[in-house]
């Protein structure tokens, strides 16, 4: 399979799309508005511009439930909606004594050789679960939430690579610690993270040791995980921080370790004998801080400190800022929305949740000049496809067969340079830092047809292949598109003109701009120029519901949202 | 409903007779002549253009059973033995053109009878499937995969041709030896009688204007984030097009039509053809063209008042004229052997009118064809339609799409009993005779013979230039039967009356050569 992380960046001018994407920052005449509370109407177009935003797809239904809830009711339950944690990742083969038997997990097991591939398959399954199905607390309302965004911003943020850290259950209990504080303190979650084994491991926290500071990690974390980097403003002096105290930072991490052996209890230990126990002092930029000897808890001290720049607050904000709204930011998006932002942070102790319920009530989040301004991700594109459209029921299948499907989609989005498992680098996606081409880098021209490729595979009337192939797993299993279970959630479902409406504003970002013509063109796919004719193939199949009428309007309903997930407007969030 | 698992029809299909002109005749698979006489193997350029008509196509008013006239006529007011059918439907008797004893032509379509007097008009009168199914969609997937009324098949009857031949695809196409796509819809959407395996055969143009122009999109966008980024997708979608080079260079390559095609019709029918002569002009290999005209499903106001206006005749004036159009543009620009044109609708409709000067659906309808190569006499007998609701299937359109791929486009019998239809009968729904690359045969005025169908006599009537002539028949295996003329007469117009009635009952060919011409005239022969 080619895989876009091969291509060297280079490639740019020689792929045949790429060299067409932006060759400098586009500029708009725009005068954005600011974080003042949005007052305009609340609709299902806002509804669906939030949730496409904030989850990966917008199911109808959670839609109508946000029209239902108001501005301030969707984003208060978006952001506080009650999540289960979800069941941790099984072992869906036989390994005999290698792994744990079938079904039960391996994230608290032992290494053993030769299992390395079997857990991050099993892994790589889990983790497209979780996307696909998130699990709730009460569903007795249409739960939605920002988690799956939100752990998915981190592992972009808190960037690891796999194959560099290796050991499968330090990227699970890693993701895990990502989850249980998506929305939570980020200055906690930053000294969280100093100490993560995965971590650890990755940015060689684990040869960091008094007699020779590694600074990797302490690069990182200043440079991409904290406060970044600023121009370069004097020698080995970079506005925010300098090199200095990089060293000065190695040192204060020096000393911790990973266990190869636990069980559900931290993974990593400190070793005060490889610890360094001088007095570390900071350069002007931090105020010339001193941070004395506080052994295991230092690091925490040396978070603190950073976290009383400013610009740390800032930095998360413009992150935050590009994952959820645009990547432009130009002096009017800085002054009028990230300086307010990063002080809302800072005015919270750094809580994120605050900040997000801001960004998303304001006016500037649902104004035109964000709306459909982003280039969804492969998750985004692929996985919001599969969750917001219906598929079969699978709560019966083998979850060996279940796993085997999750894997492949895994493939899919792996193939167009995302893998959920294996960032390309500690920077996290270009498409998120890379000026001035940002995330139009997603769409390549190899990674076009492979969009296309998978729409086209997601809608086949022959369904998509769930067959584990393990000893006493059904045979010949596969998972179709069901779009009819839709017409149940739909008001007017006899009226072709009224569902067209309808799933152009759900699937498209911004309904205005969507022709008259197009709207035809999308009817005449169902009706061929016979207006009356999905009136009566409707009433039809509600009078006798056979198999045969269901499997008629399914396919129908599959050619027209094949059609529309292959525009160029379904690219667009 | 797993692939394989479908009840077998147990209609007997062997013991259905072959009605051409009316007369039973039986023909045999091994019979086709277009196999038979092909001697240089099967041309590769020859193209299929499939004529969807989306909604059920009301075959009766279409070609009218004017035999049946009164019947259709009848009220109901004849009490329960003359039960009441489409007297509002009806068009006058003398409006009807005339194409047979049994039957005509709507009104709007003297075109159409044009071309069957020409010899270029095929028609299977009754097409469709046992155990029909009355709903749209379900019928209209029936139809474009090719599968029975107990199947349910996901592939097209085309994508399943064009995939026995491009296992492959889509990867490595387009390529040297298939640089052009495989099959183009007309439109918005690819057919789904295209479908293959995994992924669509064919590809859609809507129209060529704008499918070309890579620097502006579907229209403009506004300078905003979105309008900024959409441009870029849609670029990108272009630039991703494989085939959009080689569209491009045949659009540009392609002549326009001559004379025009006609405006002001019910749709873009001709527009759509307009398309697809340029592109085959223009050099373009691909062999399948697919396009779609909608609005067939004549619940209400099939006619309006007056039975020779409404909706379906708006419907058939347009398909008659933009055909017409289309073959005249062909012929203009030297392609008219090359092209066979076909529509197929998913129903025909019911016998009797509803309550709303409509009919609702069917069953079988008719099948046209179009070109130079056509079988000349309609295929099928009309039932009588004084009692029955629907019209019942006499030839499984699956026979007629495997007959075309046999004919047309040389696949083997035994791969399209795989790949269609395991009871299939072959149809001879084209006759003329091919000769690879040498010049063509085809059917023409030198040559004319009557009766036709004969019992024993035939006049022969041939009209030649100075120099040797030979005038022979053979059988549909291309065997000699009998030397008429061989030797040097002068031009003019000749009579030659032949006594064939010791010939079994079958399809043969007066063939004619002059000078370095060479013609030829289906005939057949029955009881």
């Amino acid at each position: 399979m080619l895989n876009v992380n091969d291509k060297k960046k280079s490639s740019i001018k020689r792929d045949k799309v790429l060299k067409h994407a932006n060759k400098e920052l586009p500029e708009f005449p725009r005068n954005i508005a600011g974080l003042e509370d949005y007052s305009e109407n609340w609709n299902f177009e806002t509804a669906a511009h939030l949730l496409r935003r904030t989850c990966f797809g917008a199911k109808l239904s959670e839609i109508n439930q946000a029209v239902a809830l108001g501005m301030e009711g969707s984003v208060e339950k978006l952001l506080n909606e009650e999540e289960l944690t979800p069941e941790p990742p099984l072992n869906d083969r036989d390994y005999e004594d290698r792994a744990p038997p079938i079904g039960e997990t391996w994230v608290n097991s032992e290494r053993k050789t030769g299992n390395a591939n079997l857990y991050r398959q099993s892994y790589e399954a889990w983790r497209i679960s979780l996307i696909l199905n998130q699990p709730y607390q009460s569903p007795n309302n249409i739960p939605f939430s920002i988690r799956e965004k939100m752990v998915l911003f981190w592992q972009n943020h808190f960037a690891t690579e796999g194959t560099v850290v290796q050991d499968q259950r330090y990227t699970y209990w890693m993701n895990y610690r990502l989850r249980k504080h998506f929305i939570g303190n980020f200055k906690n979650l930053v000294k969280e993270i100093n100490v993560d084994s995965a971590m650890l491991v990755y940015l060689g926290g684990i040869y960091n040791v008094k007699e020779a500071p590694n600074e990797n990690y302490a690069r990182e974390l200043l440079e991409l995980f904290t406060i970044g980097k600023g121009p370069v403003d004097g020698e080995n002096s970079y506005t925010y921080y300098t090199e200095e105290d990089i060293i000065q930072a190695a040192k204060i991490l020096t000393g911790w370790y990973v266990e190869d052996v636990f069980s559900g209890s931290e993974r990593q230990r400190f070793e005060e004998g490889d610890h360094d126990e001088t007095t570390k002092v900071f350069s002007e930029k931090f105020n010339n801080t001193s941070i004395s000897n506080n052994g295991e808890d230092e690091h925490k001290d040396l978070v603190d400190m950073i976290f009383q720049s400013e610009r740390t607050s800032e930095y998360i904000c413009e992150k935050i800022y590009r994952w959820f709204v645009y990547y432009v930011i130009d002096e009017d998006v800085t002054t009028k929305i990230i300086k307010p932002l990063a002080k809302v942070l800072r005015d919270n102790n750094f809580e994120i949740k605050p900040v997000l319920s801001k960004l998303f009530k304001s006016q500037h989040f649902y104004e035109i000049h964000t709306r459909g301004a982003m280039i969804k991700s492969p998750t985004d594109f692929n996985l919001g496809a599969l969750r917001q459209f219906p598929f079969s029921d699978t709560s019966d299948f083998d979850f060996r067969d279940l796993y085997k499907f999750w894997r492949s989609r895994h493939y899919d989005i792996v193939d167009q340079g995302q893998s959920l498992w294996d960032s390309p680098n500690v920077a996290g996606w270009q498409a998120y830092y890379q000026e001035p081409l940002y995330h139009e880098l997603w769409i390549t021209a190899v990674t076009l047809p492979m969009r296309t490729k998978d729409i086209n595979l997601y809608f086949n009337n022959n369904g998509m292949n769930a067959t584990s192939g393990e000893p006493g797993a059904p045979e010949d299993v596969r998972i179709y598109a069901e779009p009819i279970k839709l017409l149940d959630e739909i008001e007017n479902p006899d009226d072709i003109d009224f569902i067209i409406e309808l799933f152009c504003k759900w699937l498209f970002p911004v309904y205005s701009e969507i022709s008259d013509e197009q709207k035809e063109d999308f009817k005449n796919i169902v009706v061929g120029n016979n207006p009356n004719m999905w009136y009566d193939e409707y009433h039809e199949y509600i009078n006798d519901p056979t198999d045969e009428a269901k499997t008629a309007i399914n396919n129908k309903l599959k050619t027209l949202f094949k059609e529309m997930c292959l525009m160029p407007e379904y690219h667009l969030s | 409903m797993k692939r394989r698992d479908f009840l077998k029809s147990s209609v007997p299909i062997a013991s259905i007779p072959l009605y051409v002109g009316g007369m039973p005749v039986s023909v045999l698979a091994e019979t086709s002549n277009m196999r038979k006489l092909t001697n240089a193997g099967c041309p590769t350029d020859r193209v299929l253009v499939l004529v969807f008509l989306d909604g059920g196509n009301d075959g009766i008013g279409t070609l009218i059973p004017i035999d049946q006239y009164d019947i259709l006529m009848r009220d109901g007011s004849g009490g329960d033995s003359e039960p009441a059918r489409r007297p509002e439907l009806m068009v006058p008797e003398n409006s009807i053109h005339k194409i047979s004893d049994i039957d005509g032509f709507h009104p709007g379509m003297e075109n159409f009878k044009n071309l069957f007097n020409e010899e270029k008009l095929g028609i299977i009168r009754n097409a469709g499937y046992p155990n029909p199914n009355k709903s749209h969609f379900r019928s209209t997937d029936i139809w474009n995969t090719g599968s029975s009324s107990e199947e349910y098949l996901s592939s097209g009857w085309l994508g399943r041709h064009l995939s026995k031949d491009h296992p492959n695809y889509p990867d490595n196409y387009p390529n040297e030896s298939f640089p052009d796509p495989l099959a183009l819809t007309i439109g918005r959407t690819t057919s789904h009688t295209c479908q293959g395996p995994i992924i669509n055969m064919g590809i859609a143009v809507k129209n060529l204007n704008s499918f070309i122009d890579v620097k502006e999109g579907d229209g403009e966008t506004p300078d905003t984030p979105y309008g900024h980024e959409l441009d870029y997708i849609r670029k990108a979608s272009k630039l991703t097009n494989d085939y959009l080079d080689s569209i491009e260079e045949g659009a540009n390559k392609g002549r326009p039509s001559i004379n025009a095609y006609p405006e002001d019709t019910a749709n873009d029918l001709a527009q759509q053809l307009e398309t697809v002569a340029k592109l085959i002009d223009g050099g373009l290999q691909t062999r399948i063209y697919v396009v779609r005209i909608g609005g067939f499903d004549t619940h209400d106001n099939q006619v309006e008042g007056n039975p020779e206006s409404g909706r379906h005749a708006y419907l058939l004036d347009s398909l008659s004229k933009s055909i017409a159009a289309f073959q005249s543009d062909i012929i203009q620009k030297g392609l008219e052997e090359r092209v066979l044109t076909m529509t197929y609708s998913e129903f025909g409709r019911r016998v009797f009118q509803n309550k709303s000067q409509g009919t609702d659906h069917g069953e079988a309808g008719p099948m046209f064809f179009v070109s130079p190569y056509v079988n000349p006499e309609p295929i099928g007998k009309m039932p009588s339609l004084a009692h029955v609701d629907n019209i019942e299937w006499e030839y499984d359109f699956r026979s007629a799409y495997g007959s075309v791929l046999m004919d047309w486009f040389c696949v083997e019998e035994s791969t399209i009993k795989s790949i269609l239809y395991e009871n299939f009968q072959y149809i001879p729904i084209l006759v003329g005779a091919v000769t690879g690359n040498e010049e063509i045969i085809k059917q023409a005025d030198n040559i004319k013979s009557f009766p036709n169908p004969f019992k024993d006599w035939i006049t022969l009537e041939i009209k030649i230039d100075n120099g040797p002539v030979r005038l022979y028949l053979i059988d549909s295996n291309g065997r000699l039967i009998k030397e008429i003329i061989n030797k040097t007469l002068t031009s003019g117009i000749h009579r030659i009356r032949y006594n064939a009635g010791k010939l079994k009952n079958g399809l043969y060919f007066i063939k004619l050569q002059n000078n370095k011409s060479k013609f030829s005239r289906s005939i057949i022969k029955y009881n």
